[in-house]
Order: structure tokens, then C-alpha cells, then sequence
């Protein structure tokens, strides 16, 4: 888990010539250009799109949401400063902008339902919401290893933490960023991320502690 | 997802799965705790190997010399490793054609869809979603939405003439799913938009594929007419528009009735 030096180092140059490479996408795109913005969609989008199924569930959502993110970046593209922090998380940062505001409206929407038909299916908080049929649905070989009950515990318990908690624990688990990183993209002061990623993980332990997980 | 406790099987090497001292470790004491707490709460990246190089060496040598802290560790080892290793949420990949369709909102936006739209005279809904298109404050989030809305105004702007020569008394519900009304006197003609950005050879391959020759356009809306060469062929009109339904640079095309 601890890295050698020689590995960090190697990884540190791969990391820089990526970053050299996108930085040169993103001068091309500000100049509107559209081979450069396709590059881009290809190289980035597969993390972008990770992410923000963790937090929206639903594909068409992402589909949205990467839509937006992808004209955000046409849009805005000259205004990217490397000297703020790396591409990936200026784009995660507006990922998770767009991200959050989807999910606004679709909350929105769901009161409005909910209002309408005076019933809803999980107001105990007991069953994971908006989840995805596939997600549970699907004969995973791969989820065998671990034993299901486990993933599917997991998940149920990720369900019930609030989405701040959420999104701490995917940045820095599922996607390696630093606390400085996850303080960029969800705009708010270091020492917030700590003691949510605390909290995340403290409450992850009493979820599953509550299905005999000691 | 039901769940209860008969259900479950406790795999036994889960068993110390969570830190049980990250309670007594809290953040509150973390000056009275000898660095017990900053450890807890900069394990996660620790662990993630993102910590800067003087954190990461005061962490290190913090666990050297705390067993207590390398418990804690190998719990959010094992909680991190669970997690990363869920499979469970369905993959989302990039493909050519959602590419296809953000460059659709792209041209829209920047084709300046919503004069277009503001432009037209008759409809006076139209006019009022222009308002309420611009009164939105981020055009960007609404880029989808736009297309969608313009797209649904241009098939009410086509069908509108057919709704114009309702005789007093008989309605007539005309549905846009109906594939073909082919003129008994002409050609069947057809109402198209094309994508911004298809090609003069694009668009010639396009209609000769379908013995299509145009005859009429564009209108403010962009709207063009074609005629098709199938008359008293209601199975080959349905097919033409089909296929030019399916062009990628053919954003809508609907049948003209007579
Ligand atoms: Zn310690």
C-alpha cells in the first residue's frame, strides 16, 4: 500500500506527461477545436461517468450529466488554470456540480409525485431509493467473492449515508484523489473533507455493525 | 433489496472489518490523544498514497510505533479494498453515438437556437417557450432539454397546417406516428430538419438513397421539403421516412398531409 520511491517517481511521470497532454487538449478545445473535444470526451468521460454513477444511479442521468459537463468544458475551456490543480479535477469538480444539480431536479420531481399519488415506495429509509434494477437485479459472477450479502450490505449502507459522505468516500477510495483534491471539487475547506470522510466511515461501521457485522 | 438478519451469513474474515477505537480516537481530542486522531482522520490518504510527503512521513512513523493506529489501518484496509472491489453499480462507458449527441447540443446552442425559435411569428406558444427558455438563468443545463423543446415545437409548427384545415364540427386527430399519407394527386412530401453540419454529399447521397429530390426550403424554422418518389407505395414511403429518420444528420423528418 505504501509506495516505493522508484515507483512514485514512475507514476509521478506518467502522471505529469498525462497532464501535459491534457493541458494541450484543453488549448485546443478553447480554440473550438472539435477533434481535441472528442480526444477528450474518449479519455476522460470513463472516470467522469464512474463517478457520477455512484451518485445518480440511474444511466440516463449520466448521460446527462456528462452532456453537461462536456459543454461546460467546450464553453469554458479557455478558463482552466493548471496552476489551480489538475484537469481531472477541475473536470470532477464540475461533474460533481452538474451532478448534484440533476439530482435537485429529480428530487424535485419525486415531491412532486409523491405529492400527487399521496404514496411512496421507500419512505422508511429501509430500502435503497432510485437504485438502478440492474444494479440488484444482476448475476454478478464477480460478486462472489467477497460473498454477495456483503456487497449487497455495502450498498445498502453506502444508500443510507447522506450524499456529502458519499461522494468523500468514492473520491477517495474509488478514485485515489487526495484531501485536497476532494476540498476542490466539492468547494469546500480541507478540514471538511477530514472530518466527513470520519464521519462517512464511522457511520459505514454502525450500518453494517446494525446487520451483525461486529 | 429485503433485508434481514436470517438472511445473512457472516463471512468470519469480516469480522473485524471496522474500527472499533475510531470513537475513542474522535477528532475532539486530537491534541490530547498524541496524534492518535490526526492519524484516524488522514488514514483514508494514507492508504490512497495521495498524502503529501511530510504527512505521509509523520503517518509512517506515527504507526511505527502504534499498534493501536495499525489496527485501525488494516480495518479501513479491508473497508476500502470492499468497497473499491463493489461491482455492483453498473459501468458507464463514453460512446460515439452520446458523443454524437452532445455535439447535437453543441450545434444547437450555438447556432443560437433560441433566436430561431423567437423569430417565429404565427405560434404564439412558441414565443412563450422562447421566453421561458430565456428566462432560464444557465442555458447550458437546459442545452438537452432546448433541443428537445425545439424539436417538439418544429413538429407542432409542421402539423399545424393540417390542423388548420379541421372542417367545423369533425375532428380530426391526426397522430405524427403515422407513417405515410401519400398525396392521391402528388408526390408524398416530407418535412426535414438536417443536423447544422451534414454535407452537401452527405445530404445528396442521403436523398438519392431514398429517390428523394427537394423541393422546397429551408423555412425560418429550417425546416426543408422533399418529395419522394412513391406514390400509391405506402409501404415504400414508410421505409423512405424510416430511413431518413435514421441518418444521424437527420434530426426530424415527418410526412406532409395533403
Ligand atoms: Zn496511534
Amino acid at each position: 500500500m505504501i509506495r516505493h520511491a522508484e515507483q512514485t517517481q514512475g507514476l509521478n511521470e506518467i502522471a505529469q506527461e498525462s497532464e501535459k497532454q491534457g493541458l494541450l487538449l484543453m488549448g485546443k478545445i478553447a480554440n473550438q477545436d472539435r477533434k481535441a473535444f472528442e480526444d477528450l470526451y474518449f479519455g476522460y468521460t470513463p472516470r467522469i461517468g464512474r463517478f457520477l454513477m455512484k451518485l445518480l444511479k440511474k444511466r440516463e442521468l449520466v448521460d446527462e450529466a456528462v452532456n453537461d459537463v462536456m459543454l461546460a468544458v467546450w464553453q469554458q475551456a479557455g478558463r482552466y488554470d493548471p496552476a489551480q490543480g489538475k484537469l481531472s479535477t477541475w473536470l470532477f469538480g464540475i461533474a460533481h456540480n452538474k451532478g448534484l444539480k440533476l439530482l435537485e431536479r429529480q428530487r424535485r420531481h419525486q415531491c412532486e409525485e409523491t405529492f400527487l399519488s399521496q404514496s411512496s415506495p421507500s419512505e422508511n429509509g429501509q430500502e435503497p431509493s432510485g437504485v438502478d434494477a440492474e444494479w440488484i437485479g444482476s448475476d454478478n459472477p464477480e460478486r462472489t467473492v467477497m460473498g454477495w450479502e456483503m456487497g449487497e450490505h455495502l450498498l445498502w449502507a453506502m444508500e443510507l449515508l447522506s450524499l456529502e459522505h458519499r461522494t468523500v468516500i468514492e473520491l477517495a477510495i474509488n478514485e485515489q484523489c487526495s484531501y485536497q483534491e476532494i476540498a476542490l471539487i466539492t468547494d469546500c475547506p480541507v478540514n471538511t473533507v477530514k472530518t466527513r470522510m470520519f464521519h462517512a466511515r464511522k457511520k459505514l461501521a454502525e450500518l453494517l455493525a446494525s446487520k451483525d457485522y461486529p | 433489496m429485503n433485508l434481514k438478519n436470517s438472511d445473512i451469513t457472516i463471512p468470519v474474515a469480516l469480522g473485524s472489518f471496522f474500527p472499533q477505537n475510531l470513537e475513542e480516537s474522535a477528532l475532539m481530542n486530537r491534541k490530547a490523544d498524541d496524534g492518535h486522531g490526526i492519524v484516524a482522520e488522514l488514514l483514508p490518504w494514507y492508504v490512497n498514497g495521495t498524502l503529501g510527503s511530510k504527512e505521509q512521513e509523520w503517518v509512517a512513523g506515527h504507526l511505527a510505533d502504534c499498534p493501536k493506529c495499525r489496527v485501525e489501518l488494516e480495518q479501513y484496509q479491508q473497508l476500502s479494498s470492499v468497497i473499491s472491489n463493489n461491482t455492483e453499480t453498473p459501468d458507464w462507458q463514453p460512446s460515439p453515438a452520446h458523443f454524437g449527441q452532445i455535439l447535437s447540443a453543441l450545434d444547437a446552442e450555438e447556432n443560437g437556437v433560441i433566436r430561431n425559435v423567437a423569430v417565429v411569428k404565427k405560434p404564439s406558444f412558441l414565443g412563450q417557450c422562447a421566453d421561458w427558455l430565456q428566462a432560464q438563468a444557465k442555458p447550458l443545463v437546459w442545452a438537452l432539454a432546448l433541443e428537445t423543446i425545439v424539436l417538439a415545437a418544429l413538429v407542432l409548427f409542421v402539423v399545424l397546417p393540417r390542423l388548420d384545415q379541421q372542417t367545423s364540427g369533425q375532428t380530426v386527430f391526426q397522430t405524427l406516428s403515422d407513417a405515410h399519407a401519400p398525396t392521391v394527386a402528388g408526390l408524398p412530401r416530407v418535412h426535414i430538419v438536417f443536423a447544422d453540419d451534414i454535407m452537401i454529399g452527405d445530404l445528396r447521397l442521403l436523398l438519392v438513397s431514398v429517390n428523394a429530390r427537394l423541393v422546397d426550403g429551408p423555412s425560418k424554422l429550417g425546416v426543408y421539403t422533399v418529395e419522394l418518389a412513391t406514390v400509391g407505395n405506402p409501404d415504400a414511403t414508410a421505409l423512405a421516412i424510416a430511413t431518413l429518420r435514421k441518418h444521424s444528420k437527420v434530426k426530424l423528418a415527418e410526412p406532409v398531409h395533403p
